[in-house]
């Protein structure tokens, strides 16, 4: 199972590096296909399950909003497929002040905002302070805690200063995407927030904003002027349907292109399908089974990887997930730079599981069918959230598994905002949650010692010696020795076994075979949007329509 | 009561209905021995998604649990909330009617304008707010369901309470110099029986619709205890390509809703001989 | 007439505050708020309960309640936090969509099963009565949203009759059809969800046109208009229509608040973009702003409605208007 794993690491790596150089060799390599090029024109229809909330980098919550938004506006500089490095994107080239505490950006001259105004640097310098702003709560709004000042030295020329040196600054320096200072510069920065902006957004990237009747559809358009060449599609149009039956019912009918999360049940029904294709890409997303710590039940390492041992991973992926995901040990997932795969792996043994329950003095001693200690049987509360299909169905499942060792579970299902006040406030023995992991390595929110108190360490989970490497890593610019300090954390953890780390899934996009150089990859499927065409005898709806 | 029981008898509708819930209910109750499966026993390993065949007449769901032994053991939950959250609401409409129409003045006032205000009120919407907001749980969904259902019982019985009232048996008591606990208990709430039952009756099968359409929106009882509207929630995801999960539940639903109604128009022609169609 | 209009539209007042009184209660004692919506692994919990401050969700309850009444008075229902935007906006979009819903139903609930009450009453113990007897028994048992379900199934996933969503074609391609183009494509996108809407009511309406019709036809109006020779068609259509209409117009507001109910779940099922779809995501999201605007609002419908039933029958039948009141 390890090397099965590692080797799968091994690929998936090797496949997204490939993945990057072949498509940051053809955006630099070729140049931008001139209007009227046969692969210009056609329409693509993307099924969403939801409404998104706004379309602005600023006030977006949703993800599926910055999809969208993503389309719209460009940022500074482009997330490569590893996720680790960076391509020009409005920035033709940064780079560092000797001291590291200062990173000047040089902006392209030719771009402009879709109303044909010219972006520059006073953009860049308008829009930093807006998202540090505290009344208007940027959901990462943390990103920019170490950023002090941004300046723009001349029209393209910006420079962001640091409070201090870390390995994170580009990253911080590229999480707020530029805003049009011309537009929102004389809104009063306490209805910001309210400006209807964030719902006909003008932006500067490959995508214009057309419209957007909402709980209906989006409609995107080409932006003819997009620096760096016209994209090939005419038009995005996101349909939003609220029901996945019905989104796999208009996919059938062709009513829709393309569906970005497909269930993984529908993946068999699309299988043999000639004109509908399932791409799997592994996604960021990990779940997991929190054990409460503080309880003194799950106190007892043994205890917890008895648990973890009575519980069938492999069979989990396999009846829930029809086997698009994998199974991990843990907290960090094979698609980041720091992923070590060599941890310990708790193997499926439920006979191994009732000698360690035994060991820890957890026994059938009054024959019931239940393990018991010192008169006290071995039953736990384990709580989940509402409107989460996936994980509702993890706990009916451990449930049962866990019931053939003696191991009594009762299911809680709570309302998502309750769940997140009683999670973080420790009120809970067992969870089941899940985590989308960060671009950032960073295990401090949810690992160090210190985030017990008011952050997302809900398990209390607490080890001097993770604390130590975790605060050595994050300040290490040299990827080689945090590479090292970030596999400690993992082992030790994974040695642990604060949660029983389940898997790791896969997102499935099902897409229509017309369009042509589609890549998907981890970090967003919109990746390569602008460069998705359609050839001209597979086009749908007229001349006129697309 | 004679000409009533005939009525009732002449109507072999409802009788078949009485005796199919009848069914019902036994089924339910001796659930383990109508069939070999347990309900929550899962198989993963190649018992998921099954269509209808000899071993599981219903197929099985997305754990490989058999579909029919959880319908008859869901039938359980489902008739229990319909029962008890009926009796609720019909117990708290009957003594706010009664109170009501025979105290009148003040009190009258107030719990009619109650009855107002929770009528033109959607009663999903408000069930859907009561519950999504509160934690859902069979003990809260028994009690939002009796404290939302209660109008039309306590409309009917203040109708019949006002007129009753005037009558000369009840003067007679009053003149007496009866309490009126006694007048209410003992003589008028007797000659309400009738139109009551007939609410109850009808509310138990509304209430089990309520109840299935809460669960379908995710509202209802939580997993793994089943309702049938929890099992059509369940199956409304895997509607394309495993039919069978969410249509023998709504069909169990449909089928023991008729009956009620067909239970409970009976006795309305029979108690009221006027509504005869 | 004018003075029972007045009465009546007067005692409307205290409910809808009642009304109001009780949502707001509901709402916001319920535990968890708005702000949770903008929780991720990066959020500081430092910036949600800053925002809670700013949003005023620490501020007592009863302040709360009086700036919300205060603002409502105004036509405020104040700022969706879901949606970004005022819930006006919100309430304008979504709610003609669910009136045309509602609207289309009503026109099948009426037409549909007033025609099949009276078919089986004038043909009364015939074949046809004894069918539609039966089948309004099981529509009207059945639960509405499988019913939806069970339509979605067959007729568009399988049979491909009918569109599965929404109430156009893409916008891009219905704009570009004709007239008639796109009353065919609108009728096409409303007819499952409409049927499955008015499905129960319908059966409703056809027993209770049917009891009705009945009763009328032994009244001795009835017999004395037979008795002058008038054509059996004429006694239905003249006479005993008219008169067996009268208690079947007030179910007319008997049924918005179930309309209004049935569309959360009809909305639902075939993802039109209505008031009831917003409602359910709004309870969810803990959109109290949207919440409060939008149970309001169907209240207010619905007493509006069961006002112009209320009106149009006194207006039929003058009893009413001589103040002996109806006992509803």
């Amino acid at each position: 199972m390890r090397t099965a794993l590692s080797l799968y690491a091994a690929t998936l790596l090797l496949l997204l590096a490939a993945a990057g150089c072949t498509d940051r060799g053809e955006r630099e390599g070729k140049s931008a296909p001139a209007r009227g090029d046969s692969l210009d024109g056609g329409t693509l229809v993307v099924g969403f399950d939801a409404d998104v909330d706004a379309l602005s980098p600023l006030v977006t919550t949703t993800s599926s909003g910055s999809d969208v938004y993503g389309e719209i506006f460009a940022s500074l500089v482009r997330t490569n497929p590893d996720m680790a490095t960076y391509s020009p994107w409005l920035a033709r080239s940064w780079e560092f002040s000797p001291d590291h505490k200062s990173l000047t950006f040089d902006l392209r001259r030719d771009v402009k905002w879709h109303d044909g105004v010219p972006f520059t640097a006073y953009d860049v310098e308008f829009s930093i302070p807006l998202y540090k702003n505290e009344q208007i709560a940027f959901g990462s709004i943390r990103w920019l805690d170490r950023i002090t000042k941004v300046t723009a030295v001349d029209s393209f020329t910006v420079r962001f200063d640091f409070d201090s040196v870390y390995p994170y600054q580009l990253t911080d320096a590229n999480v707020g995407r530029p805003l049009p200072k011309h537009i929102l510069g004389d809104v009063p920065v306490e209805k910001i927030r309210n400006d209807p902006f964030h719902r006909s957004p003008v932006g500067n990237g490959p995508f214009r904003f057309e419209s957007w009747i909402p709980q209906q559809s989006i409609v995107l358009a080409a932006n003819d002027d997009y620096f760096e060449g016209r994209p090939h599609l005419d038009r995005v149009v996101f349909q939003i349907v609220p029901s996945r039956t019905n989104l796999i019912s208009q996919l059938k009918t062709g009513e829709i292109d393309f569906y970005p999360k497909l269930p993984p049940h529908a993946y068999r029904e699309f299988e043999d399908d000639d004109r509908i294709e399932v791409k799997r890409v592994p996604s960021r997303v990990y779940y997991y089974l929190g054990w409460q710590l503080a309880n003194p039940l799950f106190s007892d390492v043994r205890v917890r990887r008895a648990l973890t041992m009575a519980i069938d991973r492999e069979s989990l992926v396999k009846s829930l997930l029809f086997g698009t995901g994998r199974v991990i040990d843990g907290p960090i997932l094979p698609f980041l730079w720091a992923y070590e795969p060599d941890v310990p792996h708790i193997p499926y043994d439920p006979e191994g599981a009732k000698r360690l329950f035994a060991e820890a003095g957890w026994t059938d001693s009054d024959g019931d069918g239940w393990l018991d200690k010192d008169g006290k049987r071995f039953e736990f509360r384990m709580k989940t959230n509402e409107n989460n299909d996936l994980r509702k169905d993890i706990v009916v499942i451990v449930q049962e598994m866990l019931s053939r060792v003696g191991v009594k579970l009762h299911p809680e299902t709570v309302e998502w905002t309750l769940f997140l006040e009683q999670t973080t406030a420790k009120d809970f023995e067992a969870m089941c949650h899940g985590w989308r992991q960060g671009i950032k390595v960073d295990l401090t929110s949810i690992w160090h010692s210190r985030s017990i108190e008011d952050r997302y360490n809900m398990v209390s989970y607490s080890n001097p010696a993770v604390d130590r490497l975790i605060d050595k890593a994050v300040l290490e610019k040299d990827r080689t020795r945090a590479k090292k300090e970030w596999s400690e954390v993992q082992k030790i953890i994974a040695a642990d076994v604060p949660y029983t780390f389940l898997f790791n899934i896969d997102d499935l996009y099902a897409i229509d075979r017309r369009f042509r150089n589609v890549k998907l990859i981890t970090y967003a499927w919109t990746y390569n949007l602008e460069k998705w065409y359609v050839p001209p005898d597979e086009r749908r709806y007229g001349d006129d329509g697309s | 009561m004679s000409r009533a029981t005939v009525n009732f008898a002449h109507s072999r509708l409802a009788a078949a209905g009485g005796i199919a819930i009848l069914l019902l209910v036994l089924a339910s109750l001796f659930a383990p021995l109508l069939t070999p499966h347990d309900p929550d026993r899962q198989h993963l390993d190649g018992g998921i998604y099954l269509p209808p065949s000899v071993d599981h007449p219903l197929g099985t769901d997305k754990f490989g649990r058999d579909i029919f032994s959880r319908i008859l053991y869901g039938g359980r939950v489902s008739l229990a909330i319909g029962f008890f959250a009926a009796a609720m609401s019909v117990t708290l409409g009957t003594l706010a009617g009664a109170t009501a129409g025979y105290f009148r003045g003040v009190g009258e006032g107030v719990i009619m304008r109650v009855v107002d205000v929770l009528l033109a009120f959607p009663r999903l919407i408000l069930l859907l707010a009561l519950v999504a907001l509160f934690h859902p749980s069979l003990v809260l969904l028994v009690v939002v369901l009796g404290l939302t259902g209660w109008m039309g019982t306590a409309r009917i019985v203040r109708g019949e309470v006002l007129s009753l009232r005037e009558r000369e048996f009840i003067l007679a008591g009053r003149a007496l110099g009866f309490r009126a606990p006694r007048i209410l208990f003992r003589h008028i709430l007797p000659n309400v029986l009738g139109p009551v039952i007939v609410a109850a009756t009808l509310s138990i099968g509304n209430t089990i619709l309520i109840e299935a359409s809460l669960s379908f929106l995710g509202l209802g009882v939580q997993p793994p205890m089943a309702s049938w509207g929890s099992m059509i929630n369940d199956g409304k995801e895997a509607l394309t390509h495993a039919w069978w999960i969410a249509t023998f539940p709504g069909l169990a639903v449909l089928v023991t809703v008729s009956c009620f109604n067909l239970v409970g128009d009976g006795m309305r022609d029979a108690f009221d001989p006027r509504f005869e169609p | 007439m004018t003075t029972y209009l007045i009465r009546r539209v007067a005692g409307t007042i205290p409910l809808l505050l009642g009304i109001s009184t009780l949502i707001f209660f509901v709402v916001h004692l319920a535990p968890g708020d708005p702000t949770s919506l903008y929780w991720s692994e990066d959020t500081d919990p430092e910036v949600l309960r800053l925002m809670q401050h700013n949003f005023g969700f620490d501020r007592p309850l009863p302040e709360q309640y009086f700036r919300w009444l205060a603002g409502s008075f105004r036509g405020e229902f104040g700022y969706s936090f879901g949606h970004h935007r005022p819930v006006k906006d919100v309430i304008r979009e979504t709610l003609p969509n669910t009136l045309i819903l509602s609207a289309a139903a009503m026109v099948l609930i009426f037409t549909i099963g007033i025609a099949a009450g009276i078919v089986s009453a004038v043909r009364q113990h015939s074949f046809i009565d004894h069918a539609v007897t039966l089948l309004s028994f099981f529509f009207y048992s059945m639960p509405g949203f499988w019913f939806g379900l069970m339509m979605l199934l067959i007729f568009s996933y399988h049979l491909h009759w009918f569109p599965a969503s929404h109430m156009t074609s893409l916008p891009f391609r219905y704009d570009q059809f004709s007239f008639w183009e796109k009353g065919v494509d609108r009728a096409r996108h409303l007819a499952l969800p409409a049927l499955t809407l008015g499905l129960g009511a319908m059966a409703a309406v056809s027993r209770y046109t049917r009891t009705s019709m009945l009763e009328v036809i032994r009244m001795d109006y009835i017999r004395t208009a037979r008795a002058k020779g008038l054509s059996e068609r004429e006694v239905i259509v003249r006479h005993a229509f008219r008169n067996a209409l009268l208690p079947v117009i007030t179910l007319f507001g008997l049924y918005l608040p179930f309309l209004f109910g049935g569309a959360v779940l009809v909305e639902t099922i075939f993802a039109w973009p209505g008031m009831g779809r917003v409602a359910v995501n709004a309870i969810f999201q803990r959109d109290y702003p949207l919440i409060m605007a939008v149970t309001f609002l169907s209240a207010a419908l619905v007493v509006a409605g069961n006002l112009i039933a209320d009106v149009a029958y006194s207006w039929i039948d003058p009893r009413i208007r001589r103040g002996e009141g109806r006992e509803p």
